[in-house]
């Protein structure tokens, strides 16, 4: 009887996590737009907080294997400029650029994730924390590409996808944003699967393994090496996409554009929304991002009151905002049937 | 049969010598132990056998191949699996989930078929499970195999630390002290559990101090002492030698009349 009455309480909550899903993803594909089609600002908060979310669901997928990565910050800004310099200088279709940024970021994490992934806890963290400032400085002296300090201006908006002469996507429209709504909302959906797919599934496994046990992995046959490249891979991967979107979407890139002060929110925005959870790091983006243009209003004090909240946060729920479901469920769970 | 061949193996750390061109084989199908005092090098030869540490000197060879060399997962692949001194699980998963993940030699389909979730991914998936649940019983672990790991008692850590062991589908299983810790009922049931994996045709090394264990559980055991093998043979035969008695006892001392 016991067993019957819990496999029910599964099954309902199970239905009712897939209820929030579906009205939360409706609302933000078709609601949200609908209601503020024309309101550039509310847009434009929904626009920068996923494409947050596309750069620290890779931060996460570095915290599955046990490591803090402050470094994200570098290679958004390496796919930022990716996409400036094939925009500007060589004329190519954005639809071109933005998959190349990924690749060109996500290659140079597989090069610099050889010898770094081998350094374990504060190491790691502190290299990962100078790569930004260091990507920063290259960016500031390679100056025949990124044209230095004086940055790259007038970075086009994304022109048409075609194919032969059939439009797949039409061109944006300058000073609407829909369009860009509408672009980030369906990458950060496909990112969000696929990345659902790889955490559930063995090579998931594998890399949740690491953060608890390395040793006990290789006696499994786990080629650790490997599942931990994999994995910062593809973090850098949606670096380069997030900076390739933010550089269409700002028009304009300083080497300046992604700070040290960035990759820490990237990572904060993780441990904010909860680290056991794939929905955390989009959790936290949304919340940080609303809550910031929330405090709009009182703008003197909006930094300030920012930080107390985090704080607050912090000691509050430690394990992050997710950490709330879970500790309903316990509760239940502790209760005599 | 011979399965393991352990030759010259040296290991020195700086200028300590932890193992001393030790010899010995393991065979086929028996349940081998390694004794010896307390930092007597016993866990050293362990780690050198499952290539966490390399070798300074000297060759090992498993089923006739040199796996000296090889990297420690690729051991494991060869079929050479262990277990830890130090209680060694993953902690924050549950009892069952620790074994599942622990299949990872077991699986037939690749990573890009397991990401698209695929008829084979999903049949390994289905056999895992339906193998996990079959070791977890077999060490009588099923009644908490919903409990997260951490919150296991030590005994069923030890027992788990095994299923884990025993996931890879080792033909070598090599058991660092598992008996550490258990009381006089608990090493009775483990003892039963050892001899019935060797039956199943999984050999067996183990580095153990219960005695009354190591006696009746081993067909041969090779005594080790300051890196040194001092002594290898039958339990009975082991138990009357002088240089073992010596090494765990000490040499009676004439001055002082002791």
């Amino acid at each position: 009887m016991k067993n019957i009455k819990i496999f029910i309480n599964k099954k309902t909550s199970l239905t009712t996590t897939k209820i929030v899903i579906f009205v939360v993803g409706l609302l933000y594909i078709i609601g949200y737009p609908l209601i503020f089609r024309h309101n550039n600002y509310q847009l434009n908060i929904v626009i920068t907080a996923s494409i947050l979310s596309i750069i620290s669901l890779g931060v996460w997928l570095t915290f599955v294997i046990g490591r803090i990565n402050i470094g994200q910050g570098a290679f958004v800004l390496i796919g930022a400029y990716t996409t400036a310099i094939l925009l500007v200088k060589l004329n190519l279709s954005f639809w071109l650029c933005l998959p190349v940024s990924g690749i060109i970021a996500g290659l140079l994490g597989f090069l610099i994730g050889i010898p770094i992934l081998r350094l374990k806890g504060v190491y790691f963290d502190m290299l990962t924390l100078s790569l930004t400032e260091a990507v920063m400085l290259a960016m500031l002296n390679l100056d025949f590409l990124t044209q230095g300090s004086r940055g790259i201006m007038n970075i086009p908006i994304p022109g048409a996808l075609k194919i032969g002469s059939l439009t797949i996507i039409p061109a944006f429209t300058p000073g609407k944003y829909l369009s860009f709504y509408y672009l980030t909302v369906i990458l950060l959906i496909i990112i969000l699967f696929a990345i659902w797919r790889l955490y559930s599934s063995r090579i998931g496994w594998n890399m949740q393994v690491l953060r608890q046990s390395d040793t006990l992995a290789l006696s499994s046959g786990i080629n650790i090496a490997k599942y931990r490249l994999i994995s910062y891979t593809i973090c850098c991967f949606l670096g380069g996409i997030g900076g390739s979107l933010f550089a269409v979407y700002i028009q304009s890139l300083f080497p300046t554009s992604f700070k040290v002060i960035d990759s820490i929110y990237y990572m904060l925005y993780c441990f904010l929304g909860g680290l056991n959870y794939l929905i955390g790091p989009i959790l936290g983006a949304f919340l940080m991002t609303f809550s910031f243009e929330g405090l709009r209003f009182i703008q003197k004090y909006q930094e300030g009151i920012y930080a107390c909240l985090m704080i607050i946060f912090m000691l509050w729920l430690p394990n992050g905002l997710m950490s709330l479901k879970l500790k309903k469920r316990t509760i239940f769970k502790n209760q005599p049937h | 049969m011979v399965i393991l061949e352990v030759r010259g193996l040296k290991k020195t750390f700086r200028g300590l010598i932890a193992v001393n061109n030790l010899n010995f084989d393991v065979n086929q199908n028996e349940i081998f132990a390694l004794i010896g005092p307390n930092g007597a090098g016993k866990t050293t030869v362990f780690n050198l056998i499952t290539a966490y540490l390399k070798p300074t000197e000297g060759s090992i060879k498993f089923q006739g191949k040199d796996i000296t060399r090889l990297k420690t997962y690729e051991v494991a692949h060869k079929g050479v699996v262990r277990t830890f001194q130090n209680t060694n699980v993953y902690r924050d998963m549950t009892v069952l989930r620790n074994v599942i993940v622990a299949h990872h030699l077991y699986c037939q389909a690749n990573d890009w078929e397991h990401f698209f979730n695929n008829r084979r991914a999903r049949e390994d998936n289905r056999e895992i499970m339906k193998n996990s649940l079959e070791i977890l019983k077999f060490l009588e672990l099923q009644a908490v195999q919903n409990e997260t790991s951490r919150n296991l008692p030590h005994g069923q850590l030890r027992l788990l630390e095994i299923a884990i062991g025993l996931a890879a589908h080792p033909k070598l299983l090599l058991l660092d002290e598992p008996f550490t810790g258990m009381n006089p009922e608990e090493t009775d049931r483990l003892i039963a559990m050892i001899r019935s994996i060797r039956d199943q045709g999984i050999t067996i090394a183990l580095i153990e101090h219960d005695m009354r264990a190591v006696m009746t559980l081993s067909d041969r055991i090779v005594v080790v002492n300051f890196g040194k093998k001092i002594a290898e043979g039958k339990p009975k035969n082991i138990q009357y030698d002088e240089k073992v008695i010596e090494a765990y006892l000490g040499k009676p001392d004439e001055k002082e009349g002791i």
